[in-house]
């Protein structure tokens, strides 16, 4: 196993437990972190796929820099929603909040 | 390179404004008018790219875009594109002046004047663009934006069904022309249109191939064109705004499909069997939507018909497979926008002021509505095929290639949905205009449409009688060196089409002799025809029971595992999830 398919590796496992988060998280702040986890393995996959003989190449850096300012925007709306969430019902449940469910 | 990157701009410009008409929300008029400025100035400059093109010849400018895989964000103008581009712009600018009036007083305008901004740049985009990539995303463009603008009273329960249903039936098209670009894609290992045209004209590209992705990417073009048996969507989108109406039916949407054909018949057209299929899909759809137009009561869905019918001769003139052929059926795409247009706006006057459109309701409105009864009426004679309207060159130029392609029966089809043709018009103007003044005409107290709305109607009026004569000029424009010319027995048989579909309009709706009502209840059988025709020929009864019940039952099945809690739908997902991961670390 070499370096990048060890990074690889990683950014899939991190992946996989930001979504074990999301799946069982009953916050809707730990919901968005298993969020954030989410994209540190995706930054981390698009960074690992840009290492060639250990040089990394500016193309995945710079995509990888695009990628954190998208996700850091994404959250902070993320986070603004949740906190209107809590004024309005008073609780970050998402399951005492839903209501598309008949 | 042009000055001023004009080809870049005309559709570039739109997307740039729309962030400032949602910014300007908070001063409304500057905003309407700031997007009726912008779709002004990229009329101008459709009009300079005509000129640049009459003078240069066509214009190609490329930037490297995803260059891994060889593909270019291409401008390409050529005379068809130049004209399709202006005809857009043109009955854009004067749809969104329109508006100002039509749409004075509704809520939501930010999200109207973004989605006719976007919708109108996208449009012209797709004329502009030089490869399949870049026209599939336009047409993509396109279709959302017809989807979100027909919904959009979203109030309205019947309005937000036939923005699904239009989005969903020009998907059907949409899917088939994606796997038709896929397929030549991979075949040929270029998306270029030039680029294909030439390999097609050496003739690199095997027949079959051209005949299987030419019959995929035709399906693409019936379902934005709303022909048989995908036209369902179209007479259902009336619920949006008049001003939308106009725009998909006239302007944008649905040219887009023919538009589509024309792009591509250079590349397509080796196949006969193509050609035959183009030709007859238009008959059959002209006739089809003719004669529903004959007995609909909602005076948008008249016009919505006639749409289809007027699309399907433009592809039967696309499958005559003769230079004429085709320009001519983009010579009567740009007169079917301009009467469309302005068939659209005066129903959008009448519709404005009476709040109904069942035909039944209306009447008398000629003096009451002197420039809206100018507006109709000279619609009805450009449909109708009277000279000097455009509908006239047009319709006679259709014919006259069919005959020269010595496509006999299509001709004598095509003269038949003239006969409908004038009928249901006259039916119309006879039902809204003359007649007695119905009392919902008489408690509203109805008076002609504000200044801002006639001026639109006005302008449209002169275009419609004086762009016939633009005919040799728009043929040398696009490249069409062919002699036009006008056989004199076309013409008779297009007069004597005239009278035989103006006849019986005259005497049933104009002097009541026979009585209409009377008239059907003497004559049962005619009843059940028509009776058929309302229901357009079972075709939304058909696609009810064959394919939205069987998707509705197996969505109620697969409700009981849809829990409605995301932690619970989201836990069969981690475990796939999982095994790839296990399966990512076991193989290395």
């Amino acid at each position: 196993m070499n370096e990048q398919q060890l990074l690889q590796v990683f950014a899939a496992i991190l992946f996989v437990s930001g979504f074990g988060a999301i799946a069982s998280s009953k916050n809707l702040v730990k919901i968005i972190m298993g969020f954030q986890v989410m994209i540190w393995g995706a930054n981390l996959a698009l960074f690992a796929g840009g290492l060639v003989s250990g040089q990394v190449s500016f193309f995945s850096t710079s995509l990888v820099i695009l990628s954190i300012s998208i996700g850091a925007s994404v959250e902070a709306l993320a986070l603004s929603l949740v906190i209107l969430v809590f004024r309005k019902y008073g609780t970050l449940d998402p399951w005492e909040i839903r209501r598309l469910q008949h | 390179m042009t000055m001023f990157y004009a080809e870049w701009l005309v559709w570039m410009l739109p997307f740039i404004s729309i962030p400032f008409v949602l910014l300007l929300s908070h001063w409304p008029r500057v905003r309407n008018w700031f997007a009726a400025a912008i779709v002004g100035v990229t009329f101008l400059l459709a009009l300079s790219l005509i000129f640049e093109v009459e003078s240069n010849g066509p214009i190609t400018s490329s930037i490297p875009w995803l260059t891994a895989y060889g593909f270019l964000l291409t401008a390409r103008v050529d005379g068809l594109a130049a004209f399709l581009a202006a005809v857009v712009n043109s009955l854009g600018f004067l749809i969104v002046v329109y508006s100002q009036g039509y749409m004075g007083h509704e809520k939501g305008l930010p999200r109207y004047y973004a989605l006719v901004l976007l919708f109108i740049g996208a449009m012209t985009g797709l004329v502009v663009a030089g490869n399949f990539v870049q026209l599939y995303i336009f047409w993509e463009i396109v279709g959302i934006c017809s989807a979100f603008l027909i919904s959009f009273w979203y109030d309205r329960p019947e309005a937000v069904r036939a923005g699904l249903k239009a989005f969903i039936v020009t998907r059907v098209g949409d899917a088939a022309l994606l796997i038709g670009l896929v397929w030549l894609y991979v075949t040929t290992g270029t998306i270029d249109f030039q680029k294909l045209t030439t390999m097609a004209s050496q003739g690199i590209i095997p027949v079959s191939l051209l005949t299987g992705a030419g019959l995929l990417v035709l399906v693409g073009a019936m379902g934005k064109s709303a022909q048989v048996p995908l036209h369902v969507w179209l007479p259902d989108a009336m619920e949006g705004p008049t001003t939308v109406s106009a725009l998909i039916h006239a302007a944008t949407m649905v040219n887009a499909g023919v538009y589509l054909v024309a792009r591509t018949y250079p590349i397509f057209s080796a196949s006969q069997t193509w050609l035959t299929a183009v030709g007859w899909i238009g008959i059959i759809s002209a006739l089809l939507a003719a004669s529903i137009a004959t007995v609909t009561m909602d005076i948008k869905r008249v016009l919505a018909y006639s749409t289809i019918s007027q699309l399907g001769l433009m592809f039967a003139a696309l499958g005559t497979g003769t230079p004429g052929g085709w320009f001519a059926s983009q010579f009567h795409l740009m007169s079917q926008g301009f009467f469309k247009a302005l068939g659209f706006l005066a129903a959008g006057s009448i519709i404005h002021i009476l709040g109904t459109r069942n035909m039944e309701e209306m009447g008398g409105l000629r003096k009451r509505m002197p420039i809206t009864f100018l507006a109709f009426l000279f619609s009805t004679l450009a449909l109708a095929g009277i000279p000097p309207f455009v509908g006239f060159w047009s319709k006679d130029l259709i014919l006259t290639e069919l005959s020269l392609a010595k496509l006999n029966v299509q001709v004598l089809l095509v003269l038949v949905v003239s006969v409908l043709t004038t009928f249901y018009m006259f039916r119309a103007l006879f039902k809204v205009f003359f007649g007695p003044e119905s009392t919902l005409v008489r408690d509203r107290d109805v008076h002609e449409a504000p200044k801002i709305m006639t001026i639109p109607l006005l302008i449209l009026c002169a275009c419609v009688l004086v762009l016939g004569f633009t005919e040799e000029w728009a043929a040398g424009l696009l490249g069409v060196t062919e002699n036009l010319t006008f056989s004199l027995p076309i013409i008779g048989a297009s007069l004597v089409a005239f009278i035989v579909g103006f006849a019986p309009s005259y005497k049933t709706f104009y002097l009541g002799k026979p009585n209409p009502k009377e008239f059907l209840q003497s004559h049962a059988w005619l009843g059940t025809v028509r009776q058929v025709m309302l229901a357009g020929y079972g075709f939304d009864a058909l696609y009810l029971a064959l394919f939205v019940s069987p998707l509705s039952r197996i969505g109620k099945g697969v409700r009981t595992i849809q829990t409605g809690i995301l932690a619970k739908n989201l836990w069969p997902m981690l475990v796939i999830l999982l095994l790839l991961l296990v399966w990512l670390v076991m193989r290395l």
